[in-house]
């Protein structure tokens, strides 16, 4: 006779709404309109994963993860999630990641990142007005005119911006080709940047025009989400673009994308230290000229491959000259 | 292209109504409290505090009579009325010449005999009923002799429609059939019940049913004309009740307040099923064999390889699921769902994931 099926039915789940999930739902306005889902791995460390024990005893370590409960914070969720590559992609041993292109300071087109004297804080650094710029010994760059144009985080005005270099990191595979042609499916063409309102927005800084974007949304939490595609053109100038063979990257193998782009910071910490004093601490920094006493303020940005869901997140220091101390424009 | 999100077809959404049922008892027994919070109604706690930020609120109870009784002087006859016009207002609504229904305890009999022209409400909160009462769950039992129990209960009576919703015929039971003169179609219903209001009309004769206050027939109509004074008809008046009860006091002369509080201090208990109407949304996210066995989690890999291929190329991708997402056009997360263990996916498995989403 033969015995009961097993069942191996449905997964029925309770789902909770996220906070930002709430307000849309509050809104009343249809902006809550569930269209599509995905799956995450969070919990998951694939380093558990056994290669050399038996086919069933491979995972078990991992099988045993203890799952928490939803967390209701939008931001909190979700931050590793799975991939579907098409029908018949079983074959892929690489897989592409994000990395920051952390070139030297002075390169052209780079990202300035600056390791403090002060051992507190190693990220990156966002001066916020001209006082910064002249104490952060930029003067040679012969910065004039209004504000503006020396908002973003950058030292050189007329092209610095954050880059982030996408492709396989390793060096099994060939660096003078691109995803885009061997791998399309893996080739980023979307990204999604989320920063905190309070402090900032994502802008364009194309030879020194700078264009703040619009964020496709803000949530609950003040967190902004931009979204930048190979066709987001401002300026005439592309945010997303195919690495080239003949860019200077930190990705070791095949190359994929390039994203650039720019923090600017919001007028809340141009014209007044209250954000500073609510969120921030003072910090002795010297950078390349004599110590000087700055009101900082730490954040960070988060860059999502909307395709890959690959993710990485920057921190970020937001430094303002306390105006207190002595301009030093040496 | 690779791809993390994955649309919903209109077919993987469907909407479901459920109902869910809490048992909600209040015993006399465990401490109940009244605190008299206005004029008009009063207050019951279910806890033996009378602070308003303490105890559990469990019903109201109020007092009104119809505008068809006599005129009276005292004071509260007004607001007697305006009570009693208020609840019947919401409740019943209006005849079609825009006059207010009143209470009747034989719905269907058009010689408003049994029409309840003075009623005690009692209001159940809407924390311990939630959206209505369950229909055949209600027992509210009384003590009108002091001693033995008098239920009111709502079970086998038949359903009718009002403004607000659904209410049904609240009678009489009792197991002591000496004490207790039960009369069918006589005097068996003694009250209405509107299950979405969570409202009991009872009458104030309910306490008559109690075979030694009906043996004194005495006292004076002055207030209330016999004709009005509801189910028992003529042979009864409120004065008698008063005699033995100290009921008829509070409805011919009494304030609201010491009405409600007459009803008050002969509750027992008050026991229904509490019914939360539920509305899910049902998401039927599936993974096709050939989805989701990639994962962007660090972990995943380790100078850009798998790492579960053990550098195998034609080892097959592995993912283990832990939480769905569901997301707005734009990406945002709305609602996230947990599952209790990682679920394993691969090309050789799919599976279908419901997400409920309870409003």
């Amino acid at each position: 006779m033969a015995s009961f099926l097993q069942n191996n039915g449905d997964i029925i789940l309770d789902a909770v709404l996220t906070d930002y999930g709430r307000k849309l739902l509050a809104k009343g306005d249809g902006s809550f309109n569930i269209v599509k889902f995905a799956f995450a791995d969070d919990e998951i460390d694939y380093g558990l994963f056994d290669v050399t024990a038996s086919s069933i005893n491979k995972d078990t370590q991992i099988m045993n993860t203890p799952i928490l409960e939803a967390i209701t914070n939008n931001a909190a969720s979700m931050k590793s999630k799975l991939m579907s590559m098409g029908p018949g992609i079983d074959n892929m041993l690489f897989l592409p990641i994000m990395k920051i292109y952390n070139a030297n300071e002075g390169a052209t087109g780079t990202f300035y990142s600056a390791s403090l004297a002060n051992p507190k804080y190693t990220g990156h650094l966002v001066p916020i007005d001209i006082m910064n710029v002249k104490n952060m010994k930029i003067t040679s760059q012969g910065l004039t005119g209004s504000f503006n144009e020396y908002l973003p985080g950058v030292l050189n005005v007329s092209s610095r911006n954050i880059i982030i270099d996408q492709g396989l990191d390793s060096s099994e595979t060939n660096s003078n080709q691109n995803l885009k042609d061997v791998y399309p499916a893996l080739y980023e063409t979307e990204y999604n940047i989320y920063v905190d309102n309070k402090f900032c927005s994502i802008g364009a800084n194309t030879n020194g025009t700078l264009t703040a974007l619009a964020p496709l949304s803000i949530d609950d939490d003040g967190l902004a989400v931009y979204k930048l595609t190979e066709q987001t053109l401002v300026n005439n100038a592309t945010h997303v673009r195919a690495l080239t063979s003949t860019d200077t990257t930190d990705i070791n193998g095949l190359r994929g994308s390039r994203l650039n782009f720019t923090i600017v910071p919001n007028g809340n910490l141009m014209y007044t230290d209250s954000m500073f004093d609510k969120y921030g601490e003072e910090l002795s920094l010297n950078i390349n000229k004599p110590t000087r006493l700055f009101k900082t303020l730490r954040s960070s940005v988060r860059v999502v491959g909307v395709n890959t869901g690959y993710s990485v997140e920057l921190p970020l220091l937001f430094a303002k000259l306390k105006s207190t101390e002595a301009d030093c424009d040496c | 292209m690779a791809s993390s999100y994955k649309y919903l077809a209109d077919h993987d959404r469907v909407v479901i109504n459920n109902e869910l049922d809490t048992q909600v008892t209040d015993e006399k027994g465990a401490g109940w409290a009244t605190s008299s919070y206005s004029p008009y109604y009063f207050v019951q706690f279910a806890s033996g505090s009378t602070e308003w930020a303490l105890a559990t609120r469990t019903f109201d109870i109020t007092y009104g009579r119809s505008a068809d009784t006599l005129t009276s002087s005292a004071g509260n006859y007004q607001a007697q009325k305006n009570i009693y016009n208020q609840f019947a207002k919401v409740l019943l609504g209006h005849e079609s010449n825009g006059t207010i229904k009143k209470f009747n305890l034989a719905p269907e009999d058009a010689s408003g005999a049994k029409v309840l022209h003075n009623a005690l409400f009692v209001n159940f909160c809407r924390s311990q009923m939630a959206d209505k009462i369950k229909q055949g769950s209600f027992d509210l039992t009384i003590n009108p002799s002091g001693s033995e129990e008098l239920h009111l209960i709502d079970s086998g009576s038949i359903i009718r429609e009002c403004a607000t919703g659904e209410y049904a015929l609240l009678y009489a039971s009792s197991s002591n059939t000496t004490d207790f003169d039960i009369e069918p179609g006589v005097n068996d219903v003694q009250g209405l019940l509107f299950y979405e209001a969570g409202v009991a009309v009872i009458s104030p004769y309910v306490f008559s049913i109690y075979d030694s206050i009906n043996a004194n027939p005495s006292g004076s109509d002055e207030f209330i004309g016999e004709n009005t004074l509801g189910i028992l008809g003529s042979s009864l008046d409120l004065d008698e009740i008063y005699d033995s009860q100290n009921i008829a006091y509070y409805v011919t002369t009494g304030s609201i307040e010491d009405g409600a509080l007459a009803l008050s201090e002969n509750i027992l208990t008050a026991s229904y099923q509490s019914t939360t109407e539920l509305n899910s949304s049902i998401y039927f996210c599936r993974a096709y064999n050939h989805e989701f066995n990639y994962s962007s989690n660090p972990t995943y890999l380790k100078d850009s390889k798998i790492v579960v291929k053990g550098d195998d190329p034609e080892a097959l991708p592995r993912t283990y699921i832990t939480t769905v997402g569901l997301y707005g056009e734009d990406n945002q997360l709305l609602a996230v769902a947990k599952l209790s263990e990682p679920v394993l996916k691969t090309p050789e498995n799919e599976l279908i994931a419901r997400v409920r989403i309870d409003f």
